[in-house]
């Protein structure tokens, strides 16, 4: 595929439990609505290709087939197409972004930080208070196994050959997991690695140096897992625990504003409610 | 001709003293005024609803009707009677143009509050809090947002300062619907809960440093059998114990101690300095 411009990009790859067409759905709606004249595109499966409808066609600018589908269909497990997303893409710029992640404002002024490198992963993630998290209750395997401390939630890439070399170095980890897992890694316990872990392996294969700028900490994101937030352990539901509404694309978490992308993390986030609100302020923006 | 110099800003504190079943909170107003008087060196307005025992050290006086009781608990868990309500009114009764709105427990040993008026601000408020012991940082509920402190709130008649009064106003009213929304579990309302709240609203919903009083206020949460000067430093002793703490503004929780007769002495005792 020829590549040009610059855009959006993410996976929908949908599970007997969660409808990650939906929930690209929603985001394309909202890059479109933050983001100045931003081009989105999303990678589908043959099992999620058959559940795009008129109205996807309609607000994606690109729908892209897996040309073929390394996951294990029986798992719920989606990452073993990750490291295609190199030569799917349709831009020479790509930030990617996992399909669960809502911007509130333009990034626009992030390119610039992002075009100090051929691969941009970001490093650390925030709480709702905007504060860089030092919760290291998801990361006790990175630090046991001094790997940089990236978050898959929104990476940028060029099309490049240290892309190139990222993409394939991971696509090569993944494909060796049970090895490494077995003779490199320390206390390992993930039968599939997290996209976190596959690129954080990856970036510690390439070298940090080559696709991280942990000085640039406002490519960033709000990570909304429990521990990040100091909100408990993971059994209930952070919507449960603090109030949450929204206002147009800004989302308030315990009544703070938060003005970096959030990963909300819980699928049930995208209620019927907000999916139509998005539909009808994107349709108005359309008529404007 | 047109005055083109611009007019002397009015500057002065206002006290609250409203007197509970348990405190003379005149009292304690009356020698608090008495040390600002000698220290700070501005004029004291006294909000109350009794002139009785008022001392004739102020430059005006407010007397407003009786406001309803509410109820605070010190450490060992006693009730007290506590007057609190309707602190938001200080921008309609400060006959300043600059006031320092201070509770009279907060003793003023020094002028560290006046060099903030060098700078701009619409408020400033209290946002950290420290103890001889440990520096505190209070949130308003386990899973709220961060408690300032509505014990010192600097602020000049603005739009913005009067948006800022009006909606704690308004949180003091509605105060269920706010301590609900913002996860305080207390329900007993607190001028430190609506202040905080009203200044993340007034901030756009966020966490905004700007408005912070830049150093912690230093408390004295236990109580004291006496405090004494030495040099630059003042020696507070306790029952068991005693700290030195250099000589500052105190913020002292222990109330009898404020009406105790040490006290007093320690008040005539800085303003014969």
């Amino acid at each position: 595929m020829s590549k040009s411009g610059q855009g959006f990009i993410t996976f929908a790859q949908n599970t007997d439990q969660v409808d990650y067409l939906r929930l690209a759905f929603v985001q394309c709606m909202n890059v479109k609505l933050t983001q100045h004249n931003a081009k989105f595109a999303v990678i589908v499966d043959q099992k999620t290709k058959n559940a795009i409808t008129k109205e996807h066609e309609t607000i994606f600018d690109y729908i892209i087939e897996l040309p073929y589908d390394e996951n294990d269909k029986s798992s719920s497990w989606k990452l073993a197409n990750e490291y295609q997303v190199f030569s799917l893409t349709p831009f020479k710029e790509t930030v990617k972004l996992e399909s669960d992640l809502l911007f509130t404002r333009s990034i626009n002024h992030w390119w610039s930080a992002f075009r100090l490198r051929d691969v941009f992963l970001s490093s650390g993630c925030k709480n709702y208070r905007q504060e860089i998290s030092n919760n290291r209750s998801y990361r006790k395997f990175f630090d046991d196994n001094e790997l940089p401390d990236v978050y898959n939630g929104l990476m940028y890439f060029r099309y490049s050959q240290t892309a190139s070399n990222f993409f394939h170095t991971a696509q090569e980890i993944y494909r060796n997991w049970d090895y490494i897992k077995t003779h490199l890694l320390k206390n390992c316990r993930e039968d599939t690695p997290s996209t976190d872990v596959l690129y954080a392996l990856t970036a510690k294969v390439i070298g940090p140096e080559q696709c991280t700028l942990p000085s640039m900490n406002f490519v960033n994101f709000v990570h909304m897992k429990n521990q990040i937030n100091q909100f408990g352990g993971d059994n209930e539901d952070w919507t449960r625990i603090v109030m949450n509404e929204r206002d147009d694309d800004m989302i308030r978490i315990n009544n703070l504003n938060q003005y970096d992308p959030v990963h909300y993390f819980n699928k049930t986030y995208i209620t019927e409610e907000i999916l139509n609100d998005y539909r009808e302020r994107y349709t108005r923006s359309k008529l404007a | 001709m047109k005055n083109l110099n611009e007019s002397v800003k009015s500057r002065g504190v206002l006290l609250f003293a409203f007197n509970s079943s348990q405190v003379n909170y005149v009292e304690i107003a009356n020698r608090s005024a008495a040390i600002i008087k000698k220290v700070l060196q501005l004029p004291v307005c006294v909000v109350t609803d009794s002139q009785e025992q008022l001392s004739d050290i102020y430059d005006s006086v407010i007397t407003v009707q009786s406001q309803n009781g509410n109820v605070r608990f010190d450490r060992e868990g006693n009730t007290y009677e506590w007057r609190n309500f309707d602190r938001f009114k200080v921008y309609e009764f400060s006959p300043y143009d600059e006031t320092v709105l201070i509770d009279s427990d907060y003793i003023q040993f020094d002028k560290s509050l006046l060099k903030l008026f060098d700078q701009p601000f619409d408020y400033r408020l209290q946002y950290r809090m420290q103890t001889p012991k440990e520096y505190n940082c209070d949130e308003m509920g386990p899973i709220s947002l961060p408690m300032i402190w509505a014990t010192v709130v600097l602020f000049r008649k603005t739009e913005r300062s009067k948006i800022f009064f009006n909606l704690v106003g308004r949180i003091q009213r509605n105060f269920g619907y706010y301590r609900t929304l913002f996860g305080i579990p207390t329900g007993n309302y607190r001028n430190d809960f609506a202040f905080s709240i009203a200044n993340i609203i007034l901030n756009g919903y966020a966490i905004c440093s700007e408005q912070s009083i830049p150093w912690p206020m230093t408390t004295i949460e236990e109580n004291i059998e006496s405090i004494a000067t030495k040099g630059k430093f003042f020696i507070i002793k306790y029952k068991d114990r005693a700290d030195v703490v250099s000589r500052q503004n105190l913020h002292i929780m222990d109330k009898q101690y404020l009406l105790s007769e040490n006290f007093k002495n320690l008040v005539n005792e800085i303003i014969n300095e």
